[in-house]
């Protein structure tokens, strides 16, 4: 050969030799005698698990959540065959053709009542099209559900309601994932900022030392600022500066407070009629009377609007049969069913919000980009995916909670890790909106707010066909989930493993009005061995 | 010449024609527009009634034709997820997003071509070393990861620059130029304070969005030039006792641009293409970041007009590059 060649082919050689080498030295396969069977041998357990590639508030890993699963379920000698699919595909999949064994999905609240968690996912009504997704239909729950639904006594409804979360547990329906932690930063100059877990955000108290301007970064802007056309966080953020509602929400949790009702309404018996006393004396932007007028007003718009313009009007008002001005202060809002989740609704930052029907009647068309409230700061301007300015409403009527800053300007800044940036620089003073990955960044640079969210993740079971129709499967499949560790190992820090049906501020609220122990109604624990008896007395192999 | 220009402007019906049925075609069959319109709510009767009111029950080459007969007569529809009409939403990003390009193509074409001439001029030494390695880095790093590079030195770290947008926070609230065209309008108005503000923000966004097509115009203009200089015609001009920025400058630049202006106006395609990304880096309220929240939304009659403008402008920007074919070389005549 060639001096240059004979190397190179040693070389080859070489490597070939130590491959082969590695290749042989793998373990030695067992030599154990595997006994003759004498029954027929068990089939291993597989399973269709759909999943969804997309980032959602309550699952910041996408399908690896599904990974995470088909690991866990492995060790038992469980086959997971997942399907991943992007967002809008994977809705159709699921909810319109009905695919898959089980499914990965979540829900943000909606209006922070129990009704808006338990009733959606798991009434029969909300079957073929809606978020129960699982055909779970049992009568004694419907009929539950429908109980705790019309009666407005929150001892009896806190009740019912942990019932029904011991008989879904028993039932397994869901595998109970984890709840999605909401994140702030804030400079340290800065002072006044909590989180709330429906995402409502109070910038009253707010002060930044050194100046009166007060500037949030945000992912996105406002699709419009007029609370009937939005159903988006990002635009509810500066409705809620601008606008307020009947009702409020305590800073803490979901209980219901009045704000510009004057004191809680008076529920006729049969849980339809609300009358509702308005406070006096309460100014729109533009100078003309907040009254019963403006809430009639308010509530009418929305139930003749076009749904593809007003999103949440059918959530908030479908219910609502008809609105009478009684008086100038007091409002009579009568149900078409006793909808006791109604009141919440009443509180939300999306369509609640009371309008000024001058202003509405004055633009229009463009009634989204010239918002008129009662709220503690009043619309300046929009550059449109750039920024909102809002300025300090020196009339506000709240003498207790006047806003402290005179300028509010919300900023649009779209990629995650320059959001920490700015607010670690100081180039703004507040941010949301905080990716797993930059919580760390955040926390070191500037001061984190965190609190756990209005959501939740979940694995739902199809229980209306082979192979989870059958209970006990389900019950074995949810204690063989290591759900502590697998969210631990998957989120960190950033999400809570769940253990019931709703987020854990509303599981404590409603442990403590009826007098229950922590975890009520929680889902079967992480049990492996009591997994795989169930296994293998349905007829399937284990590991 | 008129005629030429006439019948390479026809040349954008078949070429619109086309893009827009592909993009139809793809969404029709990948989405469902009741999904992108109504989201989680909506009971399967709404959706069954804003199909018929969409007219999404009708086959697909109706709505197409549809689509194209509001089309020509300027009505774009209306964007599903901001309900506004499209036109209107492209019309007023168009601005912002025609100031950076602009700004980036006047780089581009600036200190491309000053890289590229120096090179050829001073072949195989350092400089032309250095230049054509960061030509080549600049070509290799997607626009994105240089846009958060720049910002995490220029912005984080020695804090010359904002960090993104088009100007600061309280400056945008007492700016209110007439247009979206903010850098015109400051720089015609003589408000210096502003433009000082406008030009700190766009300096980052345009150099990182020009980075690619700067240092690919470096290395045309020097391989070409570096042909140019071993014309006959070139010892000609030097024997003649031309000075060597005449001889440059006058002589083999001219005769190199044909092949430059070539690189340049495809760049054209690729500005409007980084510019997607760069936008989006640096929360520039222009088209691209229209298009990817359009795209991310599945919100179809938007992201057809993006198709549209672009493609369009695409054309149109071929068409010039062709036509200053003729003032480079006076021989080429266009009938």
């Amino acid at each position: 050969m060639r001096r240059t060649r004979r190397p190179v082919a040693l070389a080859l050689l070489t490597m070939m030799m130590l491959v082969l080498a590695l290749a042989g030295c793998s373990k030695p396969k067992e030599t154990t005698l595997t006994p003759e069977p004498t029954a027929p041998p068990a089939k291993q357990f597989e399973f269709t698990l759909m999943a969804y590639t997309r980032d959602r508030p309550y699952n910041t890993v996408k399908d690896k959540l599904a990974e995470g699963i088909q690991q866990e379920l492995a060790k038992a000698g469980i086959k997971v065959n997942i399907k991943a699919l992007p967002w809008a595909e994977f809705l159709e999949a699921t909810r319109v053709k009905g695919e898959g064994d089980a499914f990965l999905l979540g829900w943000i609240g909606d209006n922070g009542d129990v009704d808006n968690f338990l009733y959606t996912f798991f009434h029969s009504s909300q079957m073929n099209g809606g978020m129960n997704q699982t055909n779970y239909k049992v009568d004694k729950v419907d009929q539950m559900l429908v109980d705790a639904q019309r009666t407005s006594d929150l001892k009896k409804r806190a009740e019912i309601y942990l019932e029904v979360e011991k008989i879904l547990s028993d039932d397994a329906v869901w595998i109970p994932i984890s709840h999605g932690n909401d994140y702030m930063a804030h400079t340290k100059n800065v002072s006044g900022m909590y989180i709330h877990p429906t995402g409502y955000l109070d910038l009253r108290n707010v002060t930044v030392q050194g100046k009166k301007e007060f500037i949030f970064g945000r992912g996105g802007d406002s699709v419009a600022l007029d609370p009937a056309l939005i159903e988006d966080g990002a635009s509810a953020q500066v409705v809620e500066q601008i606008y307020e509602s009947l009702y409020a929400y305590k800073p803490e949790n979901t209980d219901i407070i009045p704000l510009l009702a004057d004191g809680m309404p008076e529920i006729s018996a049969d849980g339809k009629v609300y009358t509702i006393n308005l406070k006096k004396g309460i100014m729109f932007h533009d100078g003309t009377p907040f009254n019963a007028e403006a809430v009639k007003f308010t509530i009418e718009r929305m139930k003749t609007g076009k749904i593809e313009e007003m999103p949440y009007a059918d959530f908030t008002f479908g219910a609502v049969e008809k609105v009478e001005a009684k008086s100038e202060n007091q409002v009579v809002i009568t149900l078409k069913e006793p909808v006791a989740p109604f009141l919440a609704n009443l509180a939300m930052g999306l369509a609640a919000p009371i309008v000024s029907p001058a202003a509405v009647k004055k633009y229009g068309d463009k009634a989204g980009e010239n918002p008129v409230g009662t709220g503690p700061f009043i619309f300046k301007s929009w550059a449109k995916d750039q920024q909102i300015v809002l300025e300090k409403n020196p009339n506000y009527w709240n003498k207790n909670a006047q806003p402290k800053v005179d300028t509010v300007i919300f900023k649009v800044i779209k990629e995650g890790s320059l959001r920490v940036d700015a607010v670690v620089k100081g180039e703004v003073d507040a941010i949301d909106g905080i990716a797993p990955a930059d919580v760390k960044r955040a926390r070191e640079g500037a001061v984190l707010l965190q609190k756990e969210g209005m959501n939740i993740s979940y694995m739902g079971f199809r229980t209306d066909r082979p192979p989870f129709n059958n209970k006990e499967l389900r019950q074995a499949i949810v204690q063989l989930v290591d759900r502590n560790a697998m969210v631990k190992a998957l989120y960190g820090e950033t999400a809570t493993p769940a253990t019931t049906y709703v987020p854990p501020f509303m599981q404590k609220s409603m442990e403590t009005l009826a007098g229950k122990s922590a975890n009520y109604g929680a889902a079967l624990s992480y049990n492996p061995e009591k997994g795989k008896e169930l296994l293998k007395k349905l007829g399937y192999s284990t590991k | 010449m008129t005629g030429y220009i006439a019948r390479r402007l026809l040349q954008l019906v078949p070429v619109l024609l086309g893009i827009t049925l592909l993009v139809f075609l793809i969404f029709h069959f990948t989405s469902d527009p009741t999904q992108v319109i109504l989201g989680m709510h909506g009971s399967a009767q709404q959706r069954e009634a804003l199909r018929e009111q969409l007219g999404l029950n009708d086959p697909v080459l109706v709505q197409y034709a549809r689509y194209l007969g509001n089309a020509v007569q300027g009505d774009l529809g209306n964007s599903w997820m901001r309900k506004t009409p499209v036109s209107s939403e492209i019309a007023q990003k168009f601005p912002h997003t025609v100031e950076l390009t602009v700004i980036a193509m006047a780089i581009t074409i600036v200190v491309g071509i000053l890289i590229g001439v120096i090179s050829a001029v001073k072949t195989y030494t350092v400089t032309d070393y250095i230049s054509m390695t960061v030509a080549l880095i600049a070509l290799s790093i997607p626009v994105f990861v240089l846009g958060l590079f720049f910002i995490s030195i220029f912005s984080v770290k020695l804090g010359w620059l904002p960090i993104n947008g088009r100007m600061s926070a309280a400056l945008l609230d007492s700016f209110k130029p007439p247009t979206n065209f903010y850098l015109t309008y400051a720089l015609f108005t003589g408000k210096w304070a502003f433009l000082k503000d406008l030009a700190s923000h766009i300096v980052m966004p345009a150099v990182v969005l020009s980075g690619a097509t700067t240092a690919l115009v470096a290395r045309m203009t020097r391989t070409t030039m570096l042909e140019v200089i071993r014309q006959d015609y070139i010892r000609t001009a030097r024997a003649k006792g031309l000075s060597q920025r005449v001889v440059i400058f006058r002589h083999a630049l001219k005769n190199a641009m044909i092949p430059i202006v070539t690189v340049i106006g495809l760049q054209f395609g690729h500005l409007l293409g980084g510019a997607l990304l760069t936008e989006s880096v640096f929360t520039w309220p222009g088209v691209g970041t229209l298009t990817i929240s359009a795209v991310e939304a599945q919100d179809l009659p938007l992201v057809q007009g993006v198709v549209i403008m672009v493609a369009t402008l695409f054309v149109l920007a071929n068409l010039a590059v062709d036509l200053t074919y003729a003032f480079f070389d006076p021989r080429i005549k266009y009938a």
